[in-house]
């Protein structure tokens, strides 16, 4: 795919650059060491007799925390995308430039994964402190970060779409945000709407029961395939808005 | 789809017509891609799969359960009324999860009876449970699961969810597949089938506990829907023999002489088509010059078998126990569709044998037993046990002593006494008492004995296997071992040094980008300078 390698080195290069990126990640860490610390000081010298409800289980899964940074952080990393190009001017060059519409699309969308795998890869030390003081299953980690991973992957291929979509950074950081939010409380609905088919589609895209069941180490072939859904449609959607503006 | 031309005059302004078609093609093509979308997460939420990650298997099924779901002929209802709080509700979910996804004629219902009062009154009504409030305000019932099929409904209480090894290291064991799944059998099961064991010879009783009692046993076939009945000896029977009435009947280790008329009543049952499970072992008598003569000849000799008075030792380092002389030891346990159930991902469970003598089968015999269990080729069988016992030696076989491999069970099916019949009758011989005694049912380093005796129980009665279900490995309880001070440094780790650190590195990174800007930016203006010193004025 041409183009693709290009504009992804590009735009890791340009994040991790800038400040902002950096003082984002702290702040990102910040709020995961709190919350872990909270955990953790829940789970010290308390026994708690469940056989699959411990610390690794409650950071993945359990608690709001996880989630905050995790519907606020995808719009800020995907909001210069598309929007800050054309602000400034410069996708003109681009979208002249001899590569490929999905190149540019997926180029920058990898760009975002990469990043935001970043700002969690340091979070891996809080399962070898873990792992000091307490017994830690490796495999309910690997799916934990597996999940975290692919719910992130889909709310970044949102902030990719609305970036492409809005007119500034401001507007594509607002309506990816609401978007994502939207989703997230359709999934809230699992414990609200009574038994039936509304009670089943909340289950269905709902990031909670997502996390809870791979913070289990319970990989769910329905989860895996919503979310290659929520990472496909919008990405494609953001081929098409910017084909439409190449075509212009 | 053609780019337009980008230039001055017509081609500029773009063609209404083409802006349409443009406009269109984008939306059926964005309108496509989301029907495909929903389609593919209504046929993945129809057709899906759960792979369990857990290093513990916690929560994958076994063949049992498998089996059980894959054979459901009609719906069965699981209520699940525990609240969100509840750690176990998670567990439940999820396992539940996993059995729905083997079969959708299980139909789920969760209830928190914390947060859905009016759902928690109708299924009360419904399911005929008892709630109250326990002292944190939680609402409480008396059955977490009702499993319902029909008018059929089996109830399981909270405490039976997970067991507790109370030992030096406290452990958890998770017991949730193994109730579930004995609740799906029990509302699925016709009439039970009955199992007579035989009482009036030194046996354990059928309601004796503990280590060596047969209750264990019992309640799991109880669960498994036989009913299990005591047999009495001909003497004490007042009435009509039941004997023909027992689909099964378990010589259940005798320690005394069986009566000539009560080894012919059970020879005449195995004959006429019964089914019987011999339980014996070696049974020195109480002079300890010898062991105790039983009287079960004539019965096993008609599954073509003898039973050989002699107790095996094991020499195989590997197989017997450390402790002892190598009476207790590891057997292995051989191909038949009795043990088929006792092999978990290929692997066979390991059985424990304590003290056995060997069977053989009888040379004249027509009918050809086929071995269960075998000891290994360093194993071997005394005969003259006491007089070893005297010298204080370690066991060392004898010129009268057989050699290993020496089988420790049998099966054998005798022809058919009925055109109609499913199968002849069956007859299992197992050499040693310990395979009844009740440790094997709570100790899971035993469980083999359990689950073998399960197998030839299902296959003796020909029903699906019994609860052969292995125990998840335990686990510690969940929490760390944390002080105050450790407390206090994982606080700074985690929430200051992590994130500064962070910090650090894009400080460094900043720092070093400026240098080698400032640095490209000096060469650059001092070769422009000295380039434009150069160019005639």
């Amino acid at each position: 795919m041409r183009g693709l390698w290009p504009i992804f080195k590009r735009e890791v290069f340009a994040h991790f650059v800038t400040p902002l990126a950096w003082v984002a990640m702290t702040a990102f860490l910040l709020i995961q060491g709190l919350h872990f610390f909270l955990i953790v000081q829940h789970f010290a010298g308390q026994l708690d007799l469940s056989a699959d409800a411990g610390p690794v289980q409650t950071y993945f899964g359990q608690t709001m925390m996880l989630y905050l940074p995790l519907l606020f952080v995808c719009p800020v990393l995907t909001m210069r995308l598309f929007a800050e190009e054309r602000r400034s001017g410069t996708i003109e060059p681009l979208l002249t430039a001899p590569i490929e519409t999905a190149g540019v699309v997926l180029g920058k969308y990898l760009a975002v994964v990469l990043i935001y795998a970043a700002m969690w890869l340091p979070t891996l030390l809080y399962m070898l402190l873990l792992s000091r003081y307490g017994e830690v299953d490796w495999h309910v980690v690997a799916s934990g970060y597996l999940a975290v991973l692919a719910i992130g992957a889909g709310y970044l291929a949102i902030g990719t779409m609305t970036s492409a979509l809005a007119k500034s950074q401001l507007a594509a950081a607002l309506t990816s945000a609401m978007a994502i939010i939207g989703l997230f409380m359709i999934g809230v609905g699992e414990f609200i709407f009574p038994e039936g088919i509304g009670r089943d589609i909340a289950g269905h895209v709902s990031a909670w029961a997502q996390m809870n069941d791979f913070s289990r180490g319970i990989i769910d072939s329905r989860r895996l395939v919503f979310d290659a859904t929520v990472v496909v449609l919008p990405l494609f959607i953001t081929v098409r808005a910017v084909d439409a503006w190449r075509l212009e | 789809m053609k780019p337009r031309a980008r230039g001055a005059g017509p081609a500029q302004t773009p063609l209404p017509r083409q802006d349409r078609a443009v406009a269109l093609s984008h939306a059926i093509g964005v309108a496509a891609a989301i029907v495909i979308a929903v389609f593919a997460n209504v046929l993945a939420a129809r057709h899906y799969r759960r792979w369990d990650w857990t290093a513990e298997g916690l929560y994958t099924l076994s063949h049992v359960t498998e089996e059980t779901l894959t054979s459901l002929s009609a719906p069965v209802d699981v209520w699940v009324l525990s609240s969100e709080a509840e750690p176990i509700t998670l567990t439940l979910r999820h396992l539940l999860t996993n059995y729905r996804a083997k079969s959708d004629r299980l139909a789920l219902h969760f209830i928190d009876p914390d947060s859905n009062p009016a759902e928690l009154f109708a299924a009360q009504q419904k399911l005929g449970i008892v709630t109250g409030k326990s002292e944190n305000g939680h609402v409480v019932t008396d059955a977490t699961v009702i499993i319902v099929r029909g008018d059929r409904k089996h109830y399981i209480g909270a405490d039976e969810l997970v067991h507790i090894d109370q030992g030096a290291e406290m452990r958890i064991r998770p017991q949730v597949e193994k109730v579930l799944t004995a609740g799906l059998r029990e509302v699925l099961a016709g009439a039970p089938v009955s199992i007579c064991v035989t009482s009036g010879h030194g046996e354990p009783s059928i309601d004796s506990g503990g280590d060596d009692g047969m209750a264990p046993l019992v309640q799991r076939l109880t669960k498994s829907n036989f009913r299990v009945t005591t047999l009495l000896p001909l003497p004490e029977l007042e009435g009509k023999d039941p004997i023909a009435e027992c689909a099964l009947v378990i010589v259940a280790a005798p320690k005394l002489r069986l009566s000539k008329a009560d080894v012919e009543r059970l020879r005449l049952q195995l004959l006429a088509g019964g089914n019987v499970l011999v339980v014996t072992g070696p049974m020195p008598d109480d002079a300890q010059k010898g062991f105790v003569s039983l009287g079960l000849e004539p019965l096993l000799a008609a599954g073509g078998l003898v039973l050989r008075q002699e107790l095996v030792f094991e020499r195989d380092p590997e197989r017997r126990a450390s402790a002892g002389q190598g009476e207790m030891f590891l057997a292995t346990l051989l191909d038949h569709p009795s043990t088929t159930a006792l092999r978990i991902a290929g692997d066979a469970v390991p059985i424990v044998v304590v003290e056995a003598s060997a069977l053989e089968p009888l040379a004249s015999a027509a009918i050809k037993p086929v071995p269960l269990l075998e000891t290994s080729e360093k194993a071997f069988g005394m005969a003259n046990v006491f007089a070893w016992a005297d010298t204080g030696k370690a066991p060392e076989p004898g010129p009268d002593d057989r050699h290993g491999p020496l089988q420790l069970g049998y099966a054998v099916e005798l022809p058919k006494t009925r055109p109609d019949a499913a199968h002849g009758a069956r007859l299992v011989a197992l050499s040693s008492a310990s395979f009844l005694a009740g440790r094997n049912w709570s100790n899971p380093q035993l469980q083999g004995g359990a689950f073998l005796v399960e197998g030839v129980v299902s296959w003796l009665a020909s029903k699906t296997v019994v609860l052969d279900i292995p125990d998840k490995r335990g686990r510690p309880p969940v929490g760390l071992q944390i002080t105050e001070d450790v407390l206090q440094t994982v606080l700074l780790e985690v929430v200051v040094a992590l994130p500064l650190a962070i910090l650090a590195v894009g400080v460094l990174i900043r720092w070093r980008r400026n240098a080698s800007e400032a640095a490209s930016r000096k060469p650059k203006g001092a070769g422009a300078a000295s380039k434009k010193d150069e160019e005639p004025s």
